[in-house]
């Protein structure tokens, strides 16, 4: 005899064996794996094309900033301290934060003629003002944003800013923002060390997640350093942030409910085609147990059995969805959508298979082996 | 013949609750390398006795002893597991997947046996060739005779080298050359060792066992042994 568990067969051969049966049984493959082709399909189609509209449409409200929390002293009034940017920043739930100064204008001294704004750069460069020539300031440094670079004639060769009365500073980078920040493309930004700036009129906080900004905006109120918090301004884009929620939730609840829907059916279909099938084989399950298999080891070979076309379905759906979509809309849902859809697919598949196979394997074997 | 393979205790079954019983409170050994034939006209309940002594189905009442033990109280997958390493089956009629090749069909036994793929096609084919049907080895059931179809079915009870085969009518749908060579299979079995148990109405069949259990039809039966036939 062999070293294996009798009654249990091994997992090689259990595969094997029932890919053999998925082949002796096509028709049934078939039929499982066609069903489930078009349930993955018509899932990526409709509940994916809705997925990737929806996740397009917030990715585009979250590009106006849903998460970005600014906070204003705009008459100078409440005395916002320099160590505000470093505090914030150590928050949990906040992705960066930076501070500016009050705005004063500088020229370039080699062309006077021509001015724009600088403020105090407190924080650092946030990656939301990505650098398109040169590099991230130190103290002592300055940046311009791409309008402002242009308006002092400091492309492409950088060079200097000065404002009335100071010392020239050396430009050492270009930086470009979209979203909320675009407004600072016509700013200089004059990095400083907070020990040498005395108060701020903007801070900036990116919430790390966009349901973290409305708990975000109680606490920055009473952690934001400043002489007189209580003539802050915090601004948050309740708006943006409401009509995300609303796209993404009615969008994805229609998607699901679809989706629902599709995989009803084929959980139907798959059962009905499953159990027609174990009619036909009533002799081979009687055989089987006279053989040595348990009842578990019947359902078992009937699970993977099914599992093997549906696996074959699943793929086939997957890759046909995907390329329609691409074809068609040019956009494809995420990865874990497709994965997500593919696995439910192929547990829906074994979900409705195993009533089934369970039945098979519970019938009396005695009824189909006697001969009358 | 050394001691019981199997043996029954005052073993009764019923098809129904209420039903009269088709064997009732019937007692006999088994022994160790004997053929065994259950013998009674259609209905007596000789096959009914078959799949009892193989444990396919549990008895109303009484006992099946194996190598000396009960079993009773043995779970399906117990029960499973004795089948799939300890006994062989041969049907009435082969019973073999008409989808898969005679080489898989043999190796099906092995499945569950826990044999490895190799080592189950070795086997198969040593089996086939031993009952001259190895060059029908990658043929479909349906390509092959009756009694070619038996003798694959022979070569898959034995594949797992069992303690005792189970045949059920082995030779009823075959011609007298075929039958032939099953009785012989059974006989060099029991010979090496091995048990046979098989249920027959073929009184030929039945005259070469070592021992006939005879059911009367009133769930009762009568012990023969070859000498007394």
């Amino acid at each position: 005899m062999s070293g294996g568990w009798p009654g249990v067969p091994r997992v090689g051969e259990l595969i094997r064996d029932a890919a053999s049966a998925a082949r002796a049984q096509v028709t049934a493959s078939l039929v499982t794996a066609l069903v489930l082709a078009t349930a993955c399909a018509a899932i990526l189609v409709t509940a994916g094309q809705s997925a990737a509209t929806a996740a397009g449409i917030v990715s585009q409200i979250d590009s106006i900033g849903t998460r970005l929390i600014a906070i204003s002293d705009d008459g100078g009034a409440s005395g916002m301290l320099p160590t505000g940017p470093a505090r914030l920043s150590g928050l949990s739930d906040v992705s960066w934060a930076f501070g500016l100064g009050a705005a004063v204008d500088v020229t370039n001294p080699e062309l006077p003629a021509d001015r724009a704004a600088s403020r105090v750069l407190v924080g650092g460069l946030p990656p939301d003002l990505p650098l398109v020539q040169g590099r991230a300031p130190r103290p002592g440094e300055a940046v311009a944003g791409v309008d402002a670079a242009t308006a002092l004639n400091l492309r492409p060769a950088l060079g200097r800013v000065q404002a009335p009365g100071a010392d020239p500073v050396g430009v050492v980078g270009v930086f470009q923002a979209s979203g909320p920040l675009a407004q600072l493309n016509d700013v200089v930004l004059i990095a400083e060390d907070p020990a040498q700036v005395a108060t701020l009129r903007y801070l900036y906080v990116m919430a790390a997640d966009v349901n973290a900004v409305d708990p975000l905006q109680h606490v920055l109120a009473s952690s934001t350093p400043a002489l007189n918090p209580a003539a802050l301004t915090i601004e948050a884009p309740a708006g943006a942030i409401a009509l995300r929620s609303v796209i993404s939730g009615q969008l994805g609840a229609a998607s699901r409910r679809l989706m629902a829907l599709i995989m009803a059916v084929s959980a139907i279909v798959i059962a009905v085609t499953v159990f027609a099938t174990t009619l036909g084989r009533r002799p081979e399950f009687g055989r089987r147990r006279a053989l040595g298999a348990s009842r578990s080891a019947l359902v078992a070979c009937l699970l993977v059995q099914t599992g093997i076309g549906a696996l074959a379905g699943v793929l086939l759906g997957a890759a046909v969805g995907l390329v329609w979509l691409q074809a068609s809309v040019g956009s494809l849902p995420t990865w874990q959508f497709t994965t997500g859809v593919a696995g439910l697919a192929l547990l829906l598949a074994l979900a409705a298979s195993t009533p089934v196979a369970a039945a098979a394997a519970s019938r009396d074997p005695l009824r189909i082996l006697r001969v009358p | 013949m050394m001691g019981a393979a199997l043996g029954a205790r005052d073993l009764s079954f019923a098809y129904r609750r209420g039903f009269p019983p088709v064997v009732s409170q019937v007692s006999f050994d088994v022994p160790t390398g004997a053929v065994v034939a259950l013998t009674g006209a259609s209905g007596s309940g000789k096959s009914t006795l078959l799949y009892l002594l193989a444990l396919m189905i549990h008895p109303g009442g009484g006992e099946v002893t194996w190598q000396g033990r009960a079993t009773s109280r043995l779970s399906d997958a117990e029960r499973s597991r004795l089948r799939a390493s300890r006994m062989g089956f041969v049907f009435q009629d082969a019973l073999l997947d008409p989808g898969r090749t005679v080489l898989a069909n043999v190796c099906d036994s092995g499945l569950f046996a826990g044999m490895g793929h190799a080592q189950a096609r070795a086997r198969a084919r040593e089996l086939l060739a031993r009952f001259d049907v190895a060059h029908r080895a990658d043929h479909r059931p349906g390509e092959i005779s009756g009694g070619q179809a038996q003798r694959v079915a022979l070569c898959r009870a034995l594949l797992t080298d069992p303690a005792v085969v189970f045949a059920d009518e082995p030779t009823g749908n075959l011609d007298d050359a075929s039958a032939g060579v099953v009785i012989d299979a059974f006989t060099d079995y029991a010979a090496g060792g091995g048990t046979v148990v098989l249920a027959t109405h073929d009184h030929d069949l039945a005259a070469r066992c070592d021992l006939q259990i005879r059911l009367t039809g009133d769930a009762d039966l009568v012990l023969t042994d070859k000498e007394q036939l």
